[in-house]
């Protein structure tokens, strides 16, 4: 029994330490869903007559027969992509179908940002996918290193092996990066006011799907104090679109409405995030650090979710495995050792 | 060896984080790199908001096209202010332009028109004399605050677009 539990505490030690593994299983079934869900024939034929002024720099980058397959040819790449989502979970020539797993979803959700709608959801996790096809230690939980173990006799396909950590700092780089952004975003376009909880009170009351019907579900933002001599296209200085507030549960929007309308809990709430997300780099100071803010980030969208029905489920899961899930079941096993050790001298005393 | 696996992770590294150092310093974004400009901008009770609206003409009688976008109408319009119209800054974080010109945007107005006014004649016979673009100002509840305006139109007989707006300094 000992010995089972402590090669039990072995493998899952063994698997927590390479996280980056953890993402590439899980993540690619994530992503690889919605491109799919995004991969219909009339949404990619639409694009390219249409859109000339939408493309990102990576559809610039590509080939024009990229644009123009034909309905059988689109339902080959849709059916191979399934393939290349099932292959880059198991690792099965992993780092190529990670690779390949990150230019669809470059290519579509492209078109998506050219058709006027910019998935933020999946802008960080497609970037992971990238990052994990070139890092190492994304493999070592992979059909392809056991294979390489059996190829090259290695004896034991358990040993633990450490990786180079740039490539787990480098995934968290980019985690951090996109958070801190969001947060330069608001001091950058909204000014130090925006913690005084206006703006989140507008979004926590927002009903966008309300307005649709009427053609009226997306508004545009003129700024009044802008000069007049920069004003060259209208006298009304159009500088940003609004986004939507998605929920439509009756009773989380009343929560969101209680929120919005307490002044000193939605400026809070405002100033909490905004320091939140400017603080993102402490994930490098240390362990503790690093779990904190991302338990935090995960509450975060949690709660967005909740009151906004925006999930940014993806940034969830990555937040979850860049955790130092060593370091928590070390420390509960360590915790367990002792009173464990307790018992003992109370019972031989 | 070593060397060359040194050099790599810089490579990878450089190549992963500088589009996003990139769009960050600048205030741009190009799918997947983004400056996440999402609620960023400032909204309370006096902010300015508006709601923009196509219509057709022809032989003097409008047409509301709000039904004939061929998406929703937040895309539409997202798309139609993010990399057409584009924002009165040179620089916005809707797309990822770095300069902006009279001559840039009318060229991006005419193609956008050009091809929109081919799908209203393609897919719903529809033709029009010219098409306008108007908006009115709302409360956050969408309150008028002040009717419909003229911002310009496509004349279909040149294919170009015409601003109302006459700036006083030009």
């Amino acid at each position: 029994m000992v010995a089972l539990t402590n090669k039990l505490i072995q493998l899952i030690r063994y698997v927590l330490s390479y996280p980056l593994s953890l993402i590439r299983i899980t993540l690619p079934v994530f992503i690889g869903k919605k491109v799919y869900g995004s991969s219909s024939y009339e949404f990619y034929l639409e694009f390219n007559s249409s859109y000339i002024n939408g493309k990102t720099w990576f559809l610039e980058m590509l080939p024009d027969f990229v644009f123009n397959l034909d309905y059988s040819q689109f339902i080959f790449f849709k059916y191979f992509l399934i393939i290349v989502i099932l292959c880059s979970s198991i690792g099965l020539l992993g780092r190529l179908n990670l690779l390949i797993l990150a230019g669809y979803s470059y290519l579509l959700f492209g078109i998506g940002e050219g058709y006027g709608i910019f998935d933020h959801h999946t802008s960080l996790p497609a970037q992971v996918l990238f990052a994990l096809a070139l890092v190492p230690g994304s493999m070592k939980l992979s059909v392809d290193n056991i294979l390489v173990t059996f190829i090259r006799k290695r004896k034991n396909l358990f040993s633990y092996n450490p990786t180079p950590k740039w490539g787990f700092n480098l995934v968290l780089a980019l985690v951090a990066v996109t958070y801190f952004t969001a947060g330069l975003s608001k001091i950058r376009y909204g000014g130090l006011k925006w913690m005084d909880g206006s703006t989140l009170s507008f979004y926590l009351k927002e009903r966008t799907d309300n307005y649709a019907k009427q053609g009226e579900a997306q508004l545009v933002i003129g700024d009044a104090t802008m000069p007049s001599n920069k004003k060259w296209k209208d006298p009304f200085g159009f500088v940003a679109h609004t986004y939507g507030n998605y929920q439509t549960v009756k009773s989380k929007n009343a929560m969101a409405d209680y929120v919005a309308n307490n002044g000193f809990l939605v400026a809070l709430l405002s100033i909490g995030s905004l320091l939140f997300e400017l603080l993102a780099f402490i994930v490098f100071i240390n362990s503790r650090y690093r779990n904190m803010f991302l338990i935090t980030a995960i509450l975060f969208h949690l709660s967005i979710g909740e009151l906004m029905g925006i999930s940014f489920r993806q940034y969830r899961l990555i937040c979850l495995f860049l955790i130092d899930w060593k370091l928590i079941f070390d420390t509960v096993i360590g915790i367990a050792q002792q009173k464990k050790l307790k018992l003992i001298r109370v019972r031989s005393n | 060896m070593n060397l060359l696996k040194k050099w790599y992770k810089h490579l990878i590294v450089f190549v992963v984080l500088a589009p996003n150092l990139f769009v960050v310093a600048f205030g741009i974004e190009s799918f997947p790199f983004t400056c996440a400009p999402m609620f960023g901008h400032y909204i309370d009770n006096n902010t300015n908001l508006y709601i923009f609206k196509f219509e057709g003409v022809r032989k003097g009688i409008k047409t509301d096209l709000s039904n004939y976008y061929n998406k929703p109408e937040d895309c539409f319009i997202r798309h139609f202010f993010s990399k057409v119209y584009g924002s009165a800054e040179a620089i916005s974080p809707f797309t990822h332009k770095l300069t902006e010109s009279p001559e840039a945007f009318n060229q991006r107005m005419n193609a956008f028109f050009e091809d929109y006014t081919a799908f209203l004649k393609k897919e719903h016979q529809m033709t029009f004399d010219r098409i306008d673009i108007s908006v009115k100002s709302v409360d956050q509840n969408r309150n008028v605050l002040m009717d419909y305006k003229i911002l310009g139109s496509f004349i279909s007989s040149n294919s170009s677009y015409v601003s109302v707006y006459k700036p006083k300094n030009k």
